[in-house]
């Protein structure tokens, strides 16, 4: 164990004891951590903060009940995980923004259209965040772990507790489904055009 | 038909490496000839290029220290600020005061979750332009002390007159006090987002003859007082941990979080109330009977002498009392198309709020922002986030297009250049298409045994099921089936609908030369 781990170790037995100050430790620590798995969840959506404010609550809530079965890390993960799928699952219910035929959008003005690098990731991001809602629950959590968070397939079968073997099936068909979302969406298409080598040498758009 | 599949495996193989150079060889002169194969290896390319980018994103920048208070020992120093469901974290002392101070610090993160534009703005300066509609926000109030609650949208022909009878704000982010009565003429619509994190969305009904004006609406003296009110909502009690809300007449949809143990939030009709714990549901009301939508959670429904009538389990629908010609009263299953028809505004207010101004224009039926859907049969104001800069039209023809904003010294406007397109009757150079019913009939009539079997699986499970719907079609310019909507009052089925819509996508029409929809209504009747 490394000082590391002992020290929050004891700062978890604490805070389980109510000791205020090691609970207020404890979420300052892992605040990054629930923000980015949220965030990695979403993508870049404006009910991120719901999320994580959430999340936040519920490890407040929760941290009595954790018994060091399971990594801290592993545990919060799956903890903001879970609030993050709740999330996405009572989204399904509630309407979506529907396929943005983009060859026909208003052209709009340029004043308010920020048009930096940065602003174009996100709005790929997402674009492609809005795909990953025509995937299972299981399929998209793989991709998502895999793709986006950089996890190796036997971290992802631990958190799930899922056979490997699963976890690279699922991650394949979640991609293969992604990749012929891609090709059928317009809008995405048209973002993703900045994106390659030919468009960079062509005309700058109006 | 050859239906071809993209070789997946292959392609991935192919931008490894990993494949022999014959094998490359053979699906390189394969790609030569095959373009779903060429556009789904671009599809790959895309992907990795975009999760690369995703990975390398951060979250959005929340100043932590900045907004973090001090340490849980110094938090007795004076009241929190917080806002929204702040106010409703746990029950036991210890718990709440730290989630106090927890919630403080994700409130305010989220406030610079709206003003991120770009990458991850460390700790954002706000805008000059345009002012914000300004909120105050509250003190930590006791649990039993007042909630605040706030307008998020309020469309032309609403009201709100107060407990003492002076006529209330109903602009964007005014607020509404315990007491005050809503009123909305038939087609209005007003969201409300209380402090205890509930979206209430009223929508006024069109009357029909068994609907009665209160003594109330009789009273009003402008050029609207002959006409009858939609929608009458008095916000009884508005408190923490109780919310009470009246509904004499109108459709109100609301969006409620888990409630704590001892909150309690009702909805209380003519002839029921009803009581839930966290959900989202629909009660409507035209004076006399009830009907309950729910769409998650579960909610409990009484009868005014507090006799519980029976208790709803997502997704069914309940009413009792209705219109002389509705089904008598019974459960039946509600549409995820119909939760989503329901939805209330979702967003939270914050201090850096604008007001969104929309008309009415031509070739708008309905718009889209903030995962809501709001009609664009009369014009509205909401209480949006500064940094809004689009939301989605969806025009007559059932196109959905973004429209940008232009931020003015009023807050948020359509730009002048939507304005113009939008206003115009008729999208130029694209006329929409037709056909007559002669050529409509055919292709339904030879679809009817795919939907005789479906109605015929929906019995399986449902033998009870008969209903009376319509089908709302959107064909493209080659006559194919763009969307299907299978739409009823009750909702059909869920299941039904699925089948119903899946199997008139596959149908063919002759090309009507343009965008082109109608409806066709259906009618799924047992034979005995």
């Amino acid at each position: 164990m490394s000082a590391r781990e002992v020290e929050l170790a004891e700062l978890l037995a604490r805070a389980q004891d109510g000791d205020l100050e090691a609970c207020d430790r404890v979420l300052r620590d892992c605040r990054q951590d629930v923000a980015r798995i949220a965030f990695r969840y979403l993508g870049p959506s404006p009910d991120l903060e719901d999320v994580v404010q959430e999340a936040l609550l519920q490890v407040y809530r929760s941290l009595p009940a954790f018994k060091g079965e399971s990594r801290f890390s592993t545990w919060l993960y799956r903890l903001v995980a879970n609030v993050a799928k709740m999330h996405l699952r009572a989204k399904g219910s509630r309407p979506q923004l529907a396929a943005i035929e983009a060859q026909e959008a208003p052209r709009h003005d340029e004043g308010r259209i920020a048009s930096d690098e940065a602003t174009a990731r996100r709005r790929r991001a997402s674009a492609l965040y809005r795909l990953l809602d025509n995937l299972s629950d299981k399929k998209r959590e793989v991709l998502v772990l895999h793709d986006f968070e950089g996890m190796a397939p036997k971290r992802i079968a631990d958190l799930l507790d899922t056979p490997i073997m699963t976890v690279r099936t699922r991650l394949f068909y979640a991609r293969k489904e992604l990749y012929a979302l891609m090709t059928e969406s317009p809008e995405l298409r048209e973002l993703l055009s900045e994106l390659r080598p030919a468009a960079d040498e062509g005309e700058p758009s109006p | 038909m050859n239906a071809h599949q993209p070789k997946v495996a292959a392609l991935l193989a192919l931008e490894e490496g990993a494949l022999s150079e014959a094998g490359r060889h053979r699906l390189l002169r394969h790609l030569d000839g095959c373009a779903l194969c060429r556009n789904t290896q671009e599809s790959m390319r895309d992907y990795a290029r975009v999760s690369g980018e995703i990975r390398a994103l951060d979250p959005p920048a929340m100043d932590w220290e900045r907004l973090m208070p001090d340490a849980p020992s110094h938090s007795d120093a004076g009241p929190r600020r917080v806002r929204g469901p702040a106010s409703r974290a746990g029950d036991g002392y210890r718990w709440a005061l730290a989630a106090v101070i927890l919630l403080s610090v994700v409130g305010a993160g989220g406030w610079l979750m709206r003003l991120w534009g770009g990458d991850h703005a460390p700790v954002a300066t706000r805008p000059a332009e345009p002012p914000s509609v300004a909120l105050n926000e509250p003190e930590v109030p006791a649990a039993d002390a007042p909630a605040a609650t706030w307008v998020l949208l309020a469309s032309d022909r609403v009201r709100a007159r107060q407990a003492d009878g002076s006529e209330g704000a109903t602009g964007p982010l005014a607020r509404m006090p315990e007491g005050t009565r809503v009123q909305l003429w038939a087609g209005a619509r007003m969201d409300l987002a209380t402090e205890g994190g509930a979206s209430l969305s009223l929508r006024g009904l069109a009357q029909t003859a068994s609907t009665r004006p209160t003594d109330e609406a009789d009273d009003q003296a402008d050029d609207q007082a002959a006409e009858p009110f939609g929608a009458e909502l008095v916000l009884e009690r508005l408190r923490l941990r109780h919310t009470r809300l009246q509904l004499l007449r109108g459709e109100l949809s609301q969006q409620v979080p888990s409630l704590a143990a001892g909150e309690r939030y009702e909805v209380v009709t003519a002839a029921h109330r009803v009581s839930v714990r966290g959900t989202h549901f629909t009660v409507e009301s035209d004076g006399h009977g009830t009907r309950v939508q729910l769409f998650e959670g579960t909610v409990d429904v009484f009868d005014r002498n507090d006799r519980r009538i029976t208790q709803l389990t997502a997704p069914s629908s309940w009413q009792a009392g209705m219109h002389a010609d509705d089904p008598p009263a019974g459960v039946t299953e509600v549409s995820a198309q119909a939760a989503a028809n329901h939805a209330p505004l979702q967003w939270r207010p914050v201090d850096d709020a604008v007001a969104l101004t929309l008309p009415t224009l031509a070739r708008v039926r309905e718009w889209q922002f903030e995962h809501t859907r709001v009609s664009a049969e009369l014009p509205f104001r909401a209480g949006v986030a500064r940094d809004t800069d689009q939301l989605l039209a969806t025009l007559v023809d059932g196109r959905i297009v973004p429209v940008p904003l232009a931020a003015t010294a009023e807050g948020l406007v359509l730009t002048e250049a939507a304005l113009g397109e939008l206003s115009r009757a008729r999208r130029l150079g694209r006329a929409p298409g037709n056909l007559t019913p002669e050529q409509l009939v055919p292709v339904v009539e030879r679809g009817q045994p795919a939907l005789q079997r479906c109605y015929e699986r929906t019995l399986r499970n449902r033998p009870d099921v008969s209903v009376s719907v319509t089908l709302r079609l959107s064909l493209r310019d080659n006559g194919s089936v763009q969307h299907a909507a299978l739409r009823g009052q009750p909702a059909p089925p869920a299941a039904l609908s699925k089948c119903v819509e899946r199997v008139a996508l596959m149908w063919r029409f002759p090309s009507p030369g343009g965008p082109f929809t109608f409806e066709a209504p259906i009618r799924f009747r047992p034979v005995y």
